[in-house]
């Protein structure tokens, strides 16, 4: 048997352009996002809040602890929990989706209260001006994986970039800006 | 937006997003008279960050009915139970 690799040895692997490591690493993030979010709704639906940044530093200090000991300002780190939130969320609105386009859609005890319309458009049409963003500008992209989806604030993000936080705020505003036009289908410049 | 068109953008936003906003028209009428499109695309992006703070609760958040349904998130995770990825338990 394979004993499993600390994370830091993944995370020089990802360094290396390893896409094996990446996928591995991406798979782990992914599914201890589904656990903590699960965990999160066990501990009480009443005034439910999940709060992004709660679960990145949840599986950070789970990762960290379990003898990852460099994990510490890694923007590896930060942009694999941060694609795995986004594709957790965006898994969530196309399931949510199909069911109710295939009218599968059963209420549970705890689904009483079916997603609205705005929320699962909202996230897909996120999603769509984000992939536009990217062809554009790398680095606005991955600040809004970072914020929007993975829940950095803008003093960690400042802290990982180098950068002051004035300039991550203006930053985001402008990938902000872009995003909701591009939403909005008012994207004259394509 | 073609990405050489957001580049031309890019550093005329963040100046114009670097002012108060009656300063904004004087930056404006220093664009280049001849691409109009240049003026007509910032004009749209300040309408859009004025309209307020939307997106700036990130996407947990839009998405905390769907995660509050439970159920999907279950099935979810239901369809990767029992996997192994790589070296790892799961």
């Amino acid at each position: 048997m394979t004993e499993r690799p600390p994370l830091t040895h993944l995370l020089d692997a990802l360094r290396g352009g390893d896409r094996g490591a990446q996928s591995q690493l991406f798979a782990l993030v992914y599914d201890e996002l589904k656990r903590i979010a699960r965990g999160h709704l066990r501990r009480g639906r009443q005034g439910l809040t999940v709060n992004p940044s709660t679960l990145v530093h949840e599986a950070f200090l789970k990762f960290h602890n379990a003898g990852s000991g460099n994990l510490q300002n890694s923007a590896h780190f930060y942009n694999v929990m941060a694609q795995a939130m986004r594709q957790v969320l965006l898994d969530l609105a196309r399931h949510h989706a199909a069911e109710r386009h295939g009218g599968a859609l059963v209420r549970t005890e705890l689904g009483d209260e079916i997603p609205d319309d705005l929320s699962l458009d909202t996230l897909l049409e996120v999603d769509d001006a984000l992939t536009k963003l990217a062809a554009c500008d790398a680095d606005l992209a991955q600040l809004v994986e970072w914020h929007f989806f993975g829940g950095l604030q803008f003093t960690e993000i400042a802290a990982l970039r180098g950068q002051n936080e004035r300039t991550v705020r203006r930053h985001w505003d402008m990938a902000r800006a872009f995003l909701l036009k591009a939403m909005h289908g008012a994207d004259a410049g394509a | 937006m073609q990405p050489a068109h957001w580049q031309r953008l890019k550093p005329w936003l963040e100046r114009l997003l670097d002012v108060e906003v009656g300063a904004r028209a004087s930056i404006l009428d220093a664009l280049p008279k001849v691409d109009r499109e240049l003026r007509v695309d910032l004009e749209a992006l300040l309408r859009e960050h004025d309209a307020g703070a939307s997106l700036d609760q990130g996407a947990v958040a839009i998405a905390a009915p769907l995660i509050d349904a439970g159920h999907s998130t279950a099935e979810l995770e239901g369809e990767r139970v029992g996997q192994q990825i790589g070296p790892y338990r799961l």
